[in-house]
């Protein structure tokens, strides 16, 4: 069965080593003053120390194509190709990257064009001496309008290409996983919303044990937008009314949140609690985020409007601001709210804030209106400096929508999801945090085919960088999501105090044929 | 050779050649491979990127084969040529099979039954090719195993699991005739008592048939019909379960009456079987199930739709007028293409209403929740429009439901061409450049992105940014007909948009809306009134008693006049009972809005989600 495709990659190969086979590198060349394209690009950027080859594509039109890669220390590989999809050998790579951690690599690319080797100008690599968190977890789905079909939750190796599904719901029907979360990077405190399939609930993993959660009280719906307590005890959660609505022009897609509260559930008593001022009437809360040390927490909020039959040019209006509310972990119990950053102040609506594991700077978004960033072009990284209350737009964010982003556990390293490739599909970026706050130019997630990104029609959310790798099998994951015969309902907290005449959300992303 | 076998094997030649013959004229002709092709449009590329998924589960191999036999199904010919590749090997190998079931080898013309059974599936348009892929596959194995039965048994056993084993990973669920087959090989091997030989035939089959639950992620809380038990005959989705189950029970059933036959020495069945009246009534058998194939198992109704559609995708408008004009009886989808072929051939204003109008607004412009299965259709009918973000979006609901087909790349090549996003228009392109046998639609994409200028040049693009907006409206997800009023207002060059405007007027029977817009066809090259629209227009001047034929310049025909007069002397002759007139308007004028206006009941759409309604205000 596999014949086909071999036969062809055989073919290719044969063809590529009788036009190669015996003649020199680069020996004489012209120089061009123009620094090649390449996809992903990776020119100037910083990388961690123990990242998989950055295998990249060239695309300069060529015979023959050769790339050096060279550290200070005068180590070097060499790959000559007949194609522009360019293979970094993993065992050099790495003992590169080893050799020059905290120093710099030059990329040398040339091209061979109507005899003639053409040479052009050299890049840079910064290696830094911080590693990234060895894995990443992210939810692979394609285009996201109002159905959806197939979705994986993928985990995949960063120091190689191994990926592995977690979830994939080719193995198990109609099933969506959405939202997934760890507590401060760890593979083993994790959670997971499911829903449609075998049922909506939540599984969370504790070292490895997972369970099927029912979040749902007479209070709320299913919980949104997790965020994990530093210690893993409580999980804080947005519960949103979201309506996708389209664009004629621009980015089709947009959302506004109609209704939102935080809860917070408590995972040793099975408990889910709020407050009246997280889950005022007259507000909108959502985005919620622990400090580092778990003493705070963040979230974004905006007035309610008073009516939602209303024209587009309101919705634009509709901004959050950053709020932050005091939490003793001890005694489960939330002080005041206070705006940290108002969007008066900034002009821009703020959300999914993420304090970094060293608590120094909190990252967030801002973008014209809404809170719902993955659709909105205007969308940027800002990075805010918890000491000092400054805050500015992160280097790495581009022109095109970034957000969903988290932090690797040594405050080192943040992922993104960025459109800037095609404005379209969202893709894992990684970029370099300095001791100060400042981002260096971000490199997107490396894929043993170089030609990848060019014929990728996935988006990739909610990239999470976990420490490991988590320790449950899709098998397990997929035993606890059917098995609702020992679901758990949560219980509510009686201080809660239900409105009358609770409306059920309307679900806005459907499956689609199955 | 006996003059007896003589004449069987000829009689079983020339039955295959008729029954052949007939196949392939049937699925050539009358089920046509395009159609099946049509309606189930499997993604195929040639990487070994797109191939890995497939050899990561069980039958996927076979899914993989079967998507790349099924492309060339847009080719009707060479489809009905693979279709008889598929039943030919299916009597082939079942042939063998129960000859090698019988140790006296007969020349069974049962044979026959399992590919006319598989014919009967193959006639229908929803029938996964990929379990039919797997059936050749699970006789080989079969054969493989009665062939090795006496051999020595040790060596037979590993055979026997690696079989099982490999027949699952390739073809999934037609493996359980391996299993069952298995069963009856262990039965039959030599030198063992009937007990050993029963236990061990059914501990055969028993493992055999558990062995997916090892593969199983989640044993016993997971419904079977997931990718474990994939095209196994209760799994396929299709709606004739019976047919799958009755095709892998008679093969099984078949094999092992042969082989007790064979057992039964002085079968008088068997010698009679070999004379030649036999024989004949056999073929005449035959013939007349292939007869009962060819005159039974065409769904009509289903070709007639996916002709609609195979048409509409190939703009062949008037192939859709044509198959509308032989069966009226249409559904809503096939209503939509019927207006966007009376559009594109400049007759909507004269002809909408010679053609069922069942669905109202429905058939103009289906709601979502029924053009999520016909999202590229969808796509293709708002790129028409120059509504280029609602082309794109519902390319991208394709996408999700039906993956990257050649089609949906193309238009999503040609929108992202005229919204000037390089990176989308080279990844569809590069994805044309992998499939199969639409390399070629690439090709001017390719040479223009090279040179970001001719982009820009290019005819296609500059036609369709003159018609493209340029201000911002929220469309209108619940009543897209909204949408044709904000794309006219932005651009009152988009004639489709003005064209269905009046339609959708015309259909909500909202006359008065209907002649606020008539003055705005100055804007387009029209040399008269056309037919409807003066239809309409007479009727507003009877109701609003306006004397003056004269709208956006043009008078009202002559023609028109008389025939209205006519109308509603014939409403006057049973005066004015609408129920008494029906049959003689209907006979006369079952082809005119005064018609649809007074006896269709098709009214406006409201939006039921309007309080949380984003597009609120998306004409303002």
């Amino acid at each position: 069965m596999k014949l086909f495709p071999v036969l062809i990659r055989f073919i290719e190969c044969i063809a590529f080593l009788a036009l190669s086979c015996g003649r020199p590198s680069a020996v004489q060349w012209t120089e061009t003053q123009t620094l090649p394209r390449i996809l992903p690009d990776i020119t100037d950027g910083t990388i961690p120390p123990n990242i998989t080859p950055l295998n990249f594509k060239i695309l300069e039109s060529g015979d023959s194509y050769e790339v050096r890669i060279s550290g200070n220390d005068g180590a070097s590989i060499r790959i000559r190709t007949g194609s522009q999809g360019i293979r970094i050998p993993e065992k050099k790579w790495k003992a590169l990257l080893k050799r020059n951690s905290g120093d710099t690599l030059q990329i040398e690319i040339f091209v061979k064009s109507e005899g003639r080797w053409n040479r052009f100008q050299p890049f840079s690599l910064i290696v830094a001496k911080e590693p990234i968190d060895t894995h990443l977890v992210y939810r692979q789905i394609g285009p996201v309008y109002m159905y959806w079909n197939k979705i994986k939750l993928v985990e995949r190796n960063l120091t190689n290409f191994v990926a592995r599904d977690l979830m994939n719901n080719r193995d198990h029907g109609t099933m969506c996983m959405n939202c997934h979360a760890f507590a401060a990077g760890n593979p083993e405190r994790m959670m997971v919303h499911i829903r449609r399939g075998p049922g909506t609930g939540m599984l969370l993993s504790d070292s490895g044990k997972l369970s099927n959660i029912d979040t749902k009280t007479d209070f709320n719906p299913p919980a949104a937008m997790p965020a994990f307590h530093p210690d893993g005890s409580r999980i804080a959660f947005s519960v949103n009314q979201f309506k996708q609505f389209f664009h004629a022009l621009g980015e089709n897609r947009d959302v506004v949140d109609l209704a939102s509260d935080i809860i917070l559930y408590d995972i040793p008593s099975n408990t889910i609690t709020t407050t009246p001022d997280l889950a005022a009437p007259d507000w909108l809360e959502t985005w919620p985020a622990w400090s580092a040390d778990g003493k705070t927490l963040y979230f974004c909020r905006s007035p309610q409007p008073e009516k939602w039959n209303m024209p587009y040019s309101e919705i634009m209006k509709i901004r959050y601001d950053l709020a932050a509310v005091d939490f003793d972990p001890a005694t489960g119990k939330f002080g005041t709210v206070r705006t940290v950053l108002s969007a008066e102040e900034t002009g821009k609506s703020i959300s999914e804030p993420r304090v970094s594991p060293d608590g120094k700077f909190l990252l967030f978004c801002m973008a014209d209106y809404g809170n719902f960033f993955t659709f909105r072009e205007s969308s940027d990284l800002y990075m805010r400096d918890l000491k000092s209350g400054e805050f500015r737009r992160a280097e790495c964010s581009s022109d095109r929508a970034e957000t969903w982003h988290s932090w690797s556990s040594n405050s080192r390293w943040i992922v993104f999801s960025s459109k800037r490739y095609d404005g379209v599909m969202t893709r894992p970026c990684f970029a370099y945090v300095d001791k100060e706050g400042r981002t260096r130019k971000p490199f997107a997630l490396p894929h043993e085919d170089p030609e990848y990104y060019e014929v990728d029609m996935f988006n990739y959310h909610l990239p999470e960088l976990i420490t490991g790798p988590v320790p449950n099998s899709e098998s397990d994951f997929i035993k606890a999501a059917y098995d609702l015969e020992h679901q758990i309902p949560v219980h509510l907290d009686p201080a809660v105090q239900v409105p009358e005449n609770q409306a059920k959300p309307p679900e806005m992303w459907l499956p689609g044929k199955q | 050779m006996s003059d007896n076998k003589r004449i069987h094997r000829i009689g079983f030649r020339l039955t295959a050649v008729i029954f052949y013959g007939l196949l392939f004229y049937h699925f050539g002709a009358r089920i046509n491979p395009a159609l099946i092709f049509r309606n189930q449009e499997p993604v195929f590329f040639t990487t070994l990127e797109f191939f890995r998924p497939f050899a990561g589960y069980a039958g996927g191999p076979a899914e993989y084969v079967a998507a790349f036999l099924s492309q060339f199904f847009i080719f009707r010919w060479i489809g009905a040529l693979i279709l008889i590749a598929l039943t030919g090997g299916v009597q082939l190998f079942s042939f063998h099979l129960f000859r090698n079931a019988a140790e006296n080898k007969p020349i069974p013309f049962a044979s026959f039954l399992p590919p006319a059974l598989l014919a009967v599936m193959l006639s229908h348009y929803d029938f996964p090719l990929a379990s039919a892929v797997g059936l050749p596959v699970s006789l080989c194995f079969s054969i493989l195993l009665l062939r090795m039965k006496n051999g020595r048994f040790c060596l037979f056993l590993p055979v026997l699991a690696g079989t099982i084993i490999l027949s699952y990973y390739l073809i999934a669920g037609p493996y359980w005739i391996v299993v069952a087959i298995s069963g009856l090989a262990v039965w039959s091997a030599r030198d063992k008592s009937i007990l050993q030989k029963g236990i061990l035939s059914g501990v055969v089959i028993l493992v055999g048939l558990g062995f997916p639950w090892l593969l199983n992620p989640a044993p016993g809380v997971m419904p079977l019909d997931t990718s474990c038990f994939k095209w196994i005959p209760l799994s396929v989705p299709f709606a004739w379960h019976v047919l799958p189950l009755l095709l892998f029970g008679f093969i099984i059933l078949w094999s092992v009456i042969q082989f007790l036959m064979s057992k039964w020495k002085s079968s008088r069945l068997i010698t009679i079987g070999e004379k030649w009246p036999s024989v004949i009534v056999r073929a005449l058998a035959v013939t007349g199930l292939v007869i009962l194939i060819l005159t039974t198992t065409v769904d009509e109704m289903t070709r007639s739709r996916l002709s609609i559609r195979l048409h509409a995708r190939q703009k062949n408008w008037d192939g859709v007028l044509e198959e509308i004009r032989k069966r009226p009886d249409v559904d809503a989808i096939s209503s939509f293409h019927m207006h966007r072929a009376l559009y594109h051939t400049g007759r909507l204003g004269d002809d909408m209403f010679r053609y069922p109008q069942n669905f109202g607004i429905d058939g103009l412009i289906p709601l979502k929740e029924d053009l999520l299965f016909h999202a590229v259709e969808a796509a293709e009918f708002w790129f028409e429009m120059a509504h280029f973000n609602e082309a794109e979006h519902w390319a991208h609901e394709a996408i999700t439901q039906q993956g990257a087909t050649p089609w949906i790349l193309l238009r999503l090549a040609e929108i992202n061409a005229i919204k000037a996003n390089r990176p989308m228009l080279n990844s569809c392109t590069k994805l044309l450049d992998q499939t199969l046998l639409q390399r070629k639609w690439a090709d001017p994409y390719e040479a223009q992105l090279g040179d970001p200028a001719s982009l820009e040049d290019q005819p296609a693009v500059r036609r369709a940014r003159v018609r493209w907006i340029k201000s911002d409206f929220l469309i209108h997800l619940n009543l897209p007909e909204m949408d044709f009023v904000s794309l006219y207002k932005r651009n009152p060059k988009n004639h489709m948009a003005y064209e269905y405007l009046m339609a959708y007027y015309l259909l909500a029977r909202q006359i008065g809306w209907f002649v606020d817009e008539i003055e705005e066809m100055r804007n387009f090259p029209y040399s008269r009134l056309p037919i409807h629209w003066e239809e309409a227009l007479l009727v507003y001047m009877m109701e609003t008693k306006n004397t003056d034929p004269i709208f956006a310049g043009f008078p009202i025909s002559p023609e028109s006049i008389q025939r209205f007069n006519e109308y509603q002397q014939i409403l006057a002759r049973y005066g004015g009972n609408r129920q008494s007139a029906h049959t003689e308007l209907r006979r006369k004028y079952g082809g005119t809005y005064w018609y649809y206006l007074m006896y269709s009941e098709s009214n406006i759409r409201t939006d039921a989600d309007d309080s949380v309604d984003g597009s609120t205000g998306a004409t303002q």
